[in-house]
Formats: structure tokens, sequence, C-alpha cells
């Protein structure tokens, strides 16, 4: 039986495995490396891979001249021209995934791999309209895409599966904290993980792309440049230019140094005819140490390292950094040694696992996972916040969510708006921050507000609002609404849910609830949501408008009794019997 | 001459007989008109009820081949039974004593005639389109051979009919009675003013007649016939008394001395034949049922046996079809074992391959070009080249230990 494969479709680089009925997995490499994330365009014929990166000047992301480096990150968005040609970002991804799967196709001559169904790794921060378009992009390459994973599940699915016994693994770290800490060439990810009744629960998740490996060559190149303008003198007249083609030669060597210094505390650089210069100043010559390495780098390090700490500090996980079990670190940028030596101290050694297959580690979960045919389900129930600060789960945790043949129902709901006065329903969707920690009093992450047009003039608690909620294949939870009288279609979308792998098998949902008494937001201005499932809840309703109400002719005989809490709301907006002013502290006792 | 009450030749008014002088009859004719012709009892000035002579029977008899009624002859005679004979008995009679006929051409005819004079009444053939009612009866039914079944099945319905009509006016002369309302013509069941009783005996006479008409005519099967005038005979009987098989004794006696007693002893022959050869028959089939019977089981056993071996083989045949998609796939699995096996070598062979090539034109190659380059420089890199080759040796170190692994 042929294996459906795992694709990693990253920024820098991309790849295709395969678990074999070895229970071993293939990738599909170019002399044992993943392939470059870069398509060139010359003319009708499309170069992808190695050969088009060693068209490339600079390691930047981007567009540069025929060539594009990194079509991930174009994904979702408008087109740009590329060589003077208006191209769609998803063209030139299917360009890439086409080149991806001949590849696999001509290396795969035994057929053990299903190339036409795939599980597709994406970021964590993909959006929507990301998303579709890789789904369309890759569908015009023929592969269906049978789940979308988050690329540190998928990773630390891929390094339990790497382990001799992984089963034994996930045991052992059940109910504990995993961080996959993934430092590569574009971005810096981190996500907080835990071993949940044998799923793999994402808790967190934080992402920099400011530190990338290639802004730190970047960093060294300019670096050497500047000690080079600065031995022969020059300014920023005087300087000499590039010879073609040399930025791309330094910056290759600027790479090695960063690795061989590893072993070395000193890397001699020279490159000939590198400035267009005459004698010596053409020469590029320099001894880079182990402590100027250091210095380059400390201000992207000391940022990236700052990210674990943000991340697990007070304000955001809230998570004691000794109670983390694993830290799975990946990526180039995490061979460097003052990185290492970083961690090494923040996690101590037996906790730090520096993986060797960083470059494939996520192509190769996303293959057993494929393999093992696992589901995501919701790792945190999805809740609306009622007025006066109820929670209402609208999606509870461990919802299993779609995947290629499996997609649940729209589900429908009916909401009456507390307080229509200003022609508003405010919906504010929100989830807790740590997942098992769903109490009221639980701190919570808002997710975005839907507001709705209502007709003002309605009393409260009258018009009805329908809210449509559908988890599609793309994993985004899409919100419509419609009041029944002012009939304005609101949508929303909501896109960076955090998920679980759920490896164990049996998925069970937890019943929804309703939960009161929740704080809500303790400083500053904040949007109240004002709506409500029960048409019967005026306690909801604001203490003066329910007042007003019952002063109505029209509501003689549909006056409601008000509640403490709303008297108390109604007595603000009164004038003062004594003073006859507007309400303020300590009104008339002077 | 004798007084008749109706002329042969179609005279009007009442005659009667007179005197019995010996009676010499010339043609059929005269034999018909004077069978049909009825006398009046001169003791008590009342219509004597018509019979069939032996006079009549002897003449039947010698009625000449070549003797037949003219049509105007027919009609006459049809119009004396008409008044005459209303049952029709006498015309079953008729029929009957046509057997003795010297001439079969004879007896068809005679037997025809009868039919004719059945065809002429109205509730049977109301519209007179037929001159042989039997016939026409017949004319849908040309394939079915239960020509007698058909007709007694015909009749009987028609009559009952009939039946219904003559209730009907019976009822309607009751209520007119009832109302002393004067007899209206309308209403009356003029055709004949029979009664149901009348009708009846009518209908046992026809269907008599029909079954003699179907052998002569050889329109059904003999046993057929028997059977329908046994249904005739029957009808209207309760069951059978076993009491009742003694008086059979007793008229058989009263036989012995009955002028027709031959066809009595030709029937019980008949039937004693029939019974000995339907004990043959029954004898022979209860032979063959038994050998159909013991073939049957022998069969049966043959046949089951047949099914157990059946039921072996199918389930050998299960057997070895799951035993061969075991083996497929098995075979298939293997095949996946050592396709992966395969790929897993070529895979690591690559790596080994990657590794060198990697090792080579990514660090071996450029450095050495750049070393040596740096060295070929009119003032030597030397330092540069001699750090550059120690992290190609380094490299080419750590890339052996790796090989050698």
């Amino acid at each position: 039986m042929v294996q459906k494969i795992g694709i990693d479709f990253g920024t820098t680089n991309s790849l295709i495995s395969v678990v074999t009925l070895k229970g071993k997995v293939k990738s599909f490499t170019v002399r044992d490396r993943p392939h470059p994330s870069v398509v060139h365009y010359e003319g009708a014929d499309v170069i992808c891979g190695t050969k088009a990166k060693n068209k490339l000047q600079q390691k930047t992301i981007g567009v540069q001249g025929s060539t594009v480096r990194g079509p991930k990150k174009f994904i979702g968005g408008s087109d740009f021209p590329v060589g003077g040609v208006l191209k769609n970002p998803k063209e030139v991804v299917t360009d890439l995934m086409n080149f991806l799967i001949d590849d696999a196709r001509d290396q795969d001559d035994d057929g053990i791999a299903d190339l036409k169904h795939a599980v597709v790794t994406i970021p964590v921060a993909m959006d929507g309209r990301g998303r579709q378009a890789l789904r369309e992009a890759l569908l015009d390459a023929g592969i269906y895409i049978e789940m979308f994973i988050h690329e540190p599940l998928a990773a630390l699915y891929g390094h339990f599966k790497s382990l001799p016994d992984s089963q034994n693994e996930l045991l052992k770290n059940e109910g504990r904290m995993i961080l996959v800490f993934d430092w590569g060439g574009g971005t810096l990810d981190l996500t907080l993980c835990q071993v949940r009744n044998g799923s793999i629960v994402q808790i967190m998740n934080r992402g920099n792309n400011k530190v990338g490996g290639d802004y730190l060559d970047e960093a060294i190149l300019n670096y050497i440049e500047e000690k080079h303008a600065k031995k022969y003198g020059w300014d920023v007249d005087t300087k000499k230019p590039r010879n073609p083609g040399m930025r791309a030669k330094l910056l290759e060597e600027c790479e090695k140094a960063k690795i061989d210094l590893s072993r070395r505390v000193k890397i001699d650089i020279w490159i000939d005819d590198y400035f267009n210069a005459e004698g010596d100043e053409a020469e590029i010559e320099h001894s880079l140490t182990r402590d100027e390495l250091d210095d380059i780098s400390k201000s992207i390090v000391d940022a990236g390292i700052g990210e674990i700490e943000f991340l697990l500090s007070q304000e955001q996980a809230h998570v004691d950094i000794q109670t983390i079990a694993l830290c799975l670190a990946t990526g180039g940028m995490v061979n460097m040694p003052i990185i290492r030596q970083h961690l090494r101290e923040l996690f101590g050694v037996a906790t730090l696992e520096v993986s060797e297959i960083g470059d494939r580690i996520i192509s190769e979960g996303a293959a057993w996972v494929a393999h093992d045919d696992l589901c995501l389900t919701l790792a945190k129930p999805f809740e609306l916040v009622e007025a006066r600060n109820s929670l209402l789960t609208v999606i509870p945790e461990g919802t299993k969510l779609p995947s290629r043949g499996y997609t649940p129902d729209p589900f429908n709901q009916s909401m009456y708006c507390a307080d229509p006065r200003d022609g508003k329903a405010v919906f504010t969707f929100k989830r807790p921050q740590m997942v098992g920690k769903t109490a009221s009093t639980d701190r919570r992450t808002t997710y975005e507000n839907l507001v709705v047009p209502v007709n003002k003039d309605f009393p409260p608690m009258k018009e009805r609002i329908d809210v449509e909620y559908q988890i599609d294949e793309n994993l985004i939870i899409k919100i419509n609404a419609r009041s029944l009288d002012e009939q304005i279609p609101e949508e929303l979308q909501i896109y960076d849910l955090e998920f679980a792998l759920q490896i164990s098998g049996n998925t069970s949902a937890k019943k929804p609830l309703r939960l009161v008494n929740y704080k809500g937001e303790q400083l500053g201005l904040a949007v109240r949501s004002n709506i409500t499932d029960n048409q019967n809840a005026w306690d909801l309703v604001p203490g003066e408008l329910l007042q007003e109400f019952n002063k109505k002719d029209e509501n003689v005989y549909f006056k409601k009794q008000l509640t403490e809490l709303q008297k108390n709301e109604n007595r603000y907006y009164q004038l003062c019997s004594r003073c006859n002013q507007k309400y303020k502290i300590g009104c008339c006792s002077n | 001459m004798r007084e008749k009450l109706s002329s042969p030749q179609g005279k009007t008014g009442s005659t009667s007989k007179v005197s019995k002088p010996i009676k010499v009859f010339n043609s059929m004719n005269e034999i018909l008109v004077d069978i049909f012709t009825s006398e009046i009892d001169k003791k008590t000035e009342k219509v004597k009820p018509l019979k069939l002579a032996a006079s009549h029977e002897t003449a039947i008899k010698n009625i000449k081949l070549n003797d037949r009624l003219s049509e105007q002859e027919q009609k006459t005679i049809t119009k004396l039974v008409r008044e005459n004979d209303k049952e029709l008995k006498v015309v079953l009679q008729l029929a009957i004593s046509a057997e003795q006929c010297n001439h079969p051409k004879i007896k068809r005819v005679i037997i025809n005639l009868c039919v004719n004079i059945v065809s002429s009444l109205e509730f049977l053939n109301p519209l007179n389109a037929e001159s042989n009612i039997f016939q026409g009866m017949l004319s849908e039914y040309k394939d079915n051979k239960d020509a007698v079944g058909i007709l007694n099945a015909q009749l009987a319905k028609k009559f009952e009919y009939r039946a219904e009509g003559i209730k009907k006016a019976n009822q309607v002369n009751k209520a007119k009675k009832a109302l002393k309302v004067e007899k209206d013509d309308e209403f009356s069941d003029k055709p004949n003013g029979m009664t149901l009783t009348q009708l009846d005996s009518m209908k046992k006479n026809v269907q008599a007649l029909s079954c003699l008409w179907c052998l002569e005519f050889e329109k059904s099967q003999p046993d057929l016939i028997l059977e329908w005038f046994y249904k005739i005979l029957a009808e209207n009987k309760k069951g059978n008394d076993p009491k009742q098989h003694q008086s059979v004794p007793y008229f058989l006696a009263k036989q012995i001395s009955a002028a027709n007693r031959h066809s009595l002893v030709e029937s019980i022959a008949y039937f004693k034949e029939k019974e000995s050869l339907s004990k043959q028959q029954l004898w022979d089939e209860r032979q063959r049922a038994y050998k159909i019977s013991e073939k049957n089981d022998e069969l049966m056993s043959r046949f089951s046996s047949l099914e157990e071996s059946i039921e072996l083989k199918n389930s050998q045949i299960q057997m070895l079809t799951q035993e061969v998609e075991s083996l497929k796939k098995q075979f298939e699995t293997n095949v996946m074992h050592v396709k992966a096996e395969r790929v897993h070598l070529k895979d690591d062979t690559g790596k080994v391959k990657s590794k060198a090539i990697n090792l080579l034109e990514e660090d071996v190659l450029p450095t050495l070009k750049t070393s040596l380059k740096g060295l070929k420089k009119e003032e030597p890199k030397v330092s540069f080249a001699v750090d550059k080759i120690d992290l190609v040796i380094e490299d080419i170190e750590g890339a052996l230990q790796w090989f050698k692994k």
C-alpha cells in the first residue's frame, strides 16, 4: 500500500517525506538536503530548488529579478512583478510544488509514496487567505491536502516518532510542558505544548521574524565590509562598489564561518577581487573570532532568547521554566555555540534536545501524521462573552477538526441584544490562555470582536440575531451573523486557533457550558459584549435602559423587575435629589 | 280418419285421436307429427300427455336413409313441440330413441332436429341467430376440448337467468293479485307461462340433449359426457345416503323384464369395464409411483451426498480463496517490504554519496581553490591557506568517521 506524504513547505526550504512499510522515513532530498524554496523564471522555463538558489545574489526573502525566494511569505497576497511579469504567489507556489513532486516521483521509482495526498505543515501565523491560497496552489499541482498541521506540532510528533520507543516516550511526558524552539534562517517560532491524555496539545505560540539566521549572516557581512572600509579609510563617498556576484560569495563565507566558529575560535575569511578597487583594497581579508561573532549576534540572540522568557513569563503562559520537561530545538541557528550555551543555561543539558534532523523533522513529522492517520482537535474552548461578562462555550475543547473527507456541519445560534441603543450588538470571542484552565477566574485571550448592526429602536432582548459558525478544512472558524430586522450581514474569520494532535484515537469533546462572573479586562477602555442567547435574561439589560423600558406605556403589561445592580445602574444617571447635579464622587457632601 | 289436435301439415284447428288403429308411418314427418300431436282422453276429456310409443320407436328405427324433413315440416314439428311438449321430455326421448335407428345418419338427423327445436327457445336463442344453438355456443371455444362442459355451463347460466325472470314475474303477479288488478299481458310470463319446476325439468332435458349431441358429433370425450350425465342426474340430490344403495338391486330386478334392459346391461358392463380399467390404472399408477418414489429416494440420497460434497468443496474453495488472498496480501506486503528495504538502501547510499559530494564540492574543493589562489598571490596568504587546509583536513577526518560508521 502506498503511503500518503508529508510536506514541509518552508520559507527557506521545502521537503517531502514518506513513511515506508519498514516504519522508517524516506525524505526526497537533494544531496541529502531539503530543496531550497526558490523559484527562478527564464522566459517560459521554470527553475526551482538549488539551481534557482544559485542564481541569487542576496539571502533576503523576496523577489530578486526573476527569482522568488520564500514564496510562502507571499501566499494569499496580491500579484507581484517577477522579472517584469506579474505573477500570482499561488502560481509560484504551484511551480515549486510541481518541482518537488516531480523530483519525488523521479526518486520514487518503487512507487512507495502516494504523491497525490499529503499532510501539509503551515506556520502558526498563516492566516485564512494564506491557507486557502496554499490549498489551491497544491491542488493545481495535483496534491489533495488531507490535513493542515502547525509546524511545531509536526516537529514534536516527528521527534517522538524518531525515538526508539515513541509510545513510551509520550507516556513518560504525560502532563509535562514541552517547548518547541525553531530558529531557522527566516524566523524564530516558539510553541509551548503539553502532552495531555496522550495528545500533543498546543498551549501558546510566539514568533519573531526579525531574528532569523539570514539577518545574522547579513549582519556578519556588514561587519566585515565595515571593518574593511575602516581599514582602508573609506567613507560613504569613497566607498568602492562590489564586483558582481561577490556579495553572495561573501554571504556564503559568512554562513560557513558562523558554523565553523562552533569548533574554532577564529576563522579567516579572504575573497579576492571583492571590490572594484586596486591592490589589497580589492580583496576582503578578515579573521573573524568567536568573540566578534558573539558581539555581532548578541542583539539577535538576546532578542531570540528573550522571546522564550517572554513566552513563559507571568503575562503570557505563566509557566516556570523549571517545569519544562523538554526543549526541542531545531533550525540552523541552534548550532551556534552562543545560542546553545544560552539554551543550556535556561533549560539544562537534560532538557535541551537539539534535533540532529532539524532540517527535516517537520516534514518527517507530517509524514508520520499522514501515516498514523491522526486527527486534530481544538485545544481550548472557543468562547463567546455574553453581556455582564459571562462566558458561553460555543465550540468545546476536544472538538474534532475537519480533515479531507470530514467536514462538520455548520451550526446556528440565536442571540439577543441586551442594549441595542447604539445600534450595535457586540460579540467578543475568547479562549482561555492555558489549556485545561477554563474556570471563570482563569485568564482569557481575545480572538476578535464582531459587531453586528441592530435596530436601535427595538426594545432590549427583542431583535433576534442569527449567528452561524463553521469550521472549514483550512481550520478557520467562519462566523456569519445577521440581525433579523436590520439584515446587514457581518462575517468574521478566526484562524489563530490552537490545536491538539489526537494520538490516542478516541476524541471526546467536552460539554459546552456557561461560566458566570468572568472578570474580563481589568484595565483600560474595553469593548463590552451586549448579547445573550437567553431571550428572557432581563437581568443583563443595563438598569437605566430597563427603567426606561418599564416607563413606556406600550410596555405597561411587560414591566420587568430591576435587580439591585440594575437599580444602582439606573441611579448613576439620575440627578442628585439634593443638589440636582449629575453623579460625581462626594456629591453634595461638602 | 283420426281426429287430430293438430295436423302434421301445419293445419290449423284442433283435432283429436278417436281410435287406435295400427299405425303405419310412411315418413319421418308422419312419425314426428304423431309423436308430438296430443290426444284427448275421451273419458276425462283432458289432453293426454305425450308419449313415445313402441310403434314410434319401431318406426324411428326403420326410417329410411334418404328420408328428410322439409323446412316447412321442421317448422311445423317445432311448433307442435312448443305447444305440446313444454318440458321437452319427449324431445329427449326422441333423441334417445334415435340410437335404435338402422342408419347412423338418420340418428344424427333426428338429434339435429331435436337441437333445432331447442334452438327455437327464445330465452336460449333470443335473436334466433343460430339454427344450432350448441354449435353457436361452442363457436368461441374452438380450441377447448371440453365442449360438453362449456355447453352445460352456458346452458345453466341461461336457465338460471330465465328462472330469475320467472321469479320476478311471479312476484309481480302476486302483487297484482293482492291489489286485485286485472292481469296485464305486458307483465305475464307469456312465452311459456312455465313454472320453475317445469323450467328445471326442461333444463335437465336440454342438458341431457346437449350431452347426447356432443357424444354423437364427437365434441367431447365419452368419459366427460358420462360425468355430466351423472351431474345432471344427481343435481338437487342431497349427499349419498348409504341406505339408498339397497334400492339398486330392486331397480336392477325391475329391469329384468324391461324392454331396454340390454342398454342397462351395456351401461353396467361399461362401468364395470371402466372400473376394472381404473383399478388396473390405479395399480399401474401405484407401481409407477412406487418406482418413482424409489427412484426419488435414490436421487435424493445422491442429491444430499452431492450437496454435502458441494458444501465441502465450497468450504475448501473458501479456505483456498482465503489462503490465496492472504498469500496475495503477504506477497504484496513482502514486495512492499522489499521495495521499502530497497528504498532505504538506496537512500543510505544516496546519503553517503551526497555527503561525499557535499564535502568535496562545498568544503574541500572551494577551500582548496581559495587557498591555492591565496598562495599564488604576490604576497602569498600562507596563514589563511594553512588555516583553511587545516579546516579541510578536519572536515575530511569528520567525514571519514561518519563514513566508517
